[in-house]
């Protein structure tokens, strides 16, 4: 009895671990995080979840900010956490928005720097800022979006169901995809217009080096070959007036299948589409009518996948993952810019919503 | 005398034991997506290491290793040195590794030497108890570890995608045969320590550890992708930071990762059983106490306090387990057969 009664103390002042305890209040709990270089030098900002009660704190924002500089990212950090006198905390990360420059010249720092961290989830979101700062983005607050970094991470998630144009790529995913040397990588960016934060295009990259955006129709265009969009809009012409148009949208996910041979790669989308708008004089109980549109749109589709490929071969940037699929396949490597691209998009039109059409 | 589940806990653990730390990452290095078939032909070489073991067991009969090995006389003393070199290393693989891998997640600002203390403690308290009670806590441990093993492969098959894993054969048949020797090694070392059991039979035990350790590879390299998993120090760790179970309860990686904490304290249990087995005197409970406060402090002031000594038992303790096996196993098997035709 006497041994257990000396051996209590003993475990509980040396082996609870409380060397680590930290009070919640003495923990800065980062939601967000920008990145930018200038001037030779990182500027991080933390947004900082605010953990104080409404009754104890005056201020009712939900979240507030630091800045630090640096000349690596490591002594900005540092500096930024200076402001605070509390420890970072990074386990609760939402979004890391970084500059272009950043991301044309020194994404590889960020990423080692990052991943070392214990206590980081690889679950959150890195995105590019577009004409605007990071530390703008970030610190974009109003009464609809009190915490940037969550209002960010929420757009990205629901980017499939509304505009498409952007990616919703995790952190760890795009370094699965950056440190995989058989194709490039993409990030989303954001961007500010009228005070409002919105998602920008595609920015995509070669090797560890942002090279540009890519169009809101590329991009598009690129989620629906990626078999990653749930919602795409497709503008056309009418079969017989050039001058009026029918806007089909997709009714499920995109089924895009991809061959890759050693001169050419086949890429054939199946598409399944849905009438949402139409300004087209035609009788659509007629069944010529609808074989005339899935025509059209897979003439339009077919140029816009071409305008993609197009562009991905001036940035020597392999998002669709050409070269992966050859080298998955043969074991061998491939220049994606230099074979021929066969592009056999079929598209059906399943439903024309609950009407035929409106005669005037 | 051990129970036929007991035995079968203990091999359990001590099979995926030298897998936190050493083996995933060291397996992968080598190579990479090619490192699934690794732990399957590792695996089925690995059972003829265990064929051997379970006739050594059969042929002994209810003799402990420590009679065994007085018999044998002046081979005898030679494999009981053997051995104790083999349960000191043991240990010191398994205090350093555990206070690296808390040291590297849990307990940052902790001091290295408190990391590990209360499970020396438990190792001090367990060496003045009957031996039944190690077997039986092994015995109480594994259902546990066993649930959270399956949850955290069952929540983590949502995460995976297999496109990650393609091309498969592009190790180079040299590299491909070091992994399997490292795979093989690092399973079946530990499982010498069955030596201490009477009668016991390890195959599906050391099955049963094998398939998990074959799940958690092919998870690893399905969640990270062979570029990404072959950077991470700990791959099995980071993938259960991923787990989100029905969306909202998150962070449960460190609970579910007590199952690798379980490996390594039955197996350091274990270790230090054998240990005392092989002291043959009468003091072999004062002799086991201090040679395992000696085996921390070495794991903390000498190897886990400095990452260059942490390395050499990363690359090397493979290649030390082998030589212990190739050399005890076929002398105990030779003994032992004639031992059983003799009597």
């Amino acid at each position: 009895m006497k041994k257990i009664l000396i051996l209590i103390p003993i475990i509980l002042f040396l082996c609870s671990g409380c060397y680590d305890y930290i009070e919640i209040n003495d923990i800065a709990i980062v939601s967000g995080i920008s990145i930018e270089y200038g001037n030779n030098e990182y500027q991080v900002g933390f947004e900082i979840l605010n953990t104080k009660n409404k009754e104890d704190s005056k201020e009712s924002q939900k979240a507030y900010f630091v800045k630090g500089t640096g000349t690596n990212i490591s002594e900005a950090f540092s500096s930024a956490s200076l402001e605070i006198a509390k420890a970072p905390y990074l386990a609760h990360l939402k979004t890391i928005i970084i500059s272009e420059e950043i991301a044309k010249n020194h994404i590889k720092d960020i990423i080692d720097f990052i991943m070392r961290d214990n206590n980081t989830r690889n679950i959150f979101y890195l995105v590019i800022a577009k004409n605007a700062t990071p530390y703008e983005i970030l610190s974009n607050i109003n009464t609809n979006n009190q915490v940037a970094s969550k209002a960010i991470a929420d757009l990205i998630e629901n980017t499939n169901y509304v505009h498409n144009i952007s990616s919703n790529l995790t952190f760890e995913n795009f370094l699965i995809s950056l440190l995989d040397p058989y194709h490039d990588t993409y990030l989303a960016s954001i961007t500010i217009e009228n005070n409002v934060t919105k998602l920008g295009p595609i920015g995509i990259f070669n090797n560890y080096q942002f090279k540009d955006y890519l169009t809101e129709e590329e991009a598009s265009i690129f989620n629906l070959l990626n078999n990653s969009s749930e919602e795409m809009h497709l503008k056309l012409s009418c079969p017989d007036d050039s001058s009026n148009e029918i806007i089909l949208s997709t009714v499920n996910k995109s089924k895009t299948k991809i061959e890759v041979e050693e001169k050419e790669a086949k890429i054939s989308p199946k598409v399944e589409m849905l009438i949402i708008e139409n300004h087209c004089k035609m009788d659509f109980k007629n069944e010529d009518t609808y074989k005339k549109i899935e025509e059209n749109a897979q003439n339009s589709l077919k140029e816009k996948i071409e305008n993609l490929i197009y562009t991905t071969i001036k940035n020597d940037s392999d998002i669709l993952k050409i070269n992966k699929m050859y080298y998955q396949k043969n074991k061998k490597n491939l220049d994606f810019k230099t074979i021929k691209y066969n592009i056999e998009p079929k598209v059906t039109i399943n439903r024309n919503g609950q009407i035929f059409e409106v005669n005037e | 005398m051990t129970t036929k589940y007991e035995n079968f806990s203990i091999n359990y653990f001590i099979t995926r034991a030298l897998f936190l730390g050493i083996g995933f990452s060291l397996i992968l290095g080598i190579s990479k997506q090619d490192s699934i078939f690794t732990f399957i032909i590792g695996t089925i070489i690995g059972i003829f290491f265990i064929f051997i073991l379970n006739s050594i067991e059969k042929n002994k009969g209810d003799k402990s290793l420590n009679e065994v090995l007085t018999d044998m006389k002046g081979l005898g003393i030679f494999l009981r040195i053997l051995f104790i070199i083999y349960s000191f290393a043991l240990l010191c693989e398994g205090f350093t590794f555990i206070g690296l891998f808390a040291s590297s997640f849990f307990l940052v600002k902790s001091p290295l030497f408190f990391i590990s203390l209360p499970i020396l403690l438990l190792l001090l308290r367990l060496n003045y108890c009957n031996e039944k009670i190690t077997y039986r806590i092994s015995g109480c441990l594994f259902p546990i570890s066993l649930f959270l093993t399956l949850i955290s492969i069952l929540t983590l098959f949502g995460y995976t995608d297999f496109s990650n894993i393609k091309p498969f054969f592009i190790t180079a048949p040299a590299s491909f045969i070091k992994s399997v020797f490292y795979y093989t090694s690092l399973t079946i070392t530990p499982t010498l320590l069955m030596l201490i059991t009477k009668k016991s039979k390890n195959t599906f035990s050391y099955l049963l550890g094998s398939l998990t350790l074959i799940a958690k590879i092919i998870l690893i390299l399905a969640i990270l992708g062979p570029t990404l998993a072959v950077i991470y120090r700990f791959p099995e760790y980071i993938i259960l930071k991923e787990i989100k179970l029905f969306n909202f309860i998150e962070k449960i990686e460190n609970i579910i990762s007590i199952s690798r904490l379980f490996d390594v304290f039955v197996y350091l249990a274990i270790s230090s059983l054998f240990l005392k087995e092989l002291i043959p005197t009468k003091k072999k409970k004062m002799i086991t106490s201090f040679t395992l406060i000696i085996v921390y402090f070495i794991s903390f002031l000498v190897l886990g306090k400095y990452y260059t000594n942490v390395l050499k038992i990363y690359y090397y303790f493979p290649y030390f387990g082998s030589i212990i096996v190739l050399i005890t196993l076929p002398i105990l098997l030779i003994y032992t057969k004639k031992y059983k035709k003799t009597n």
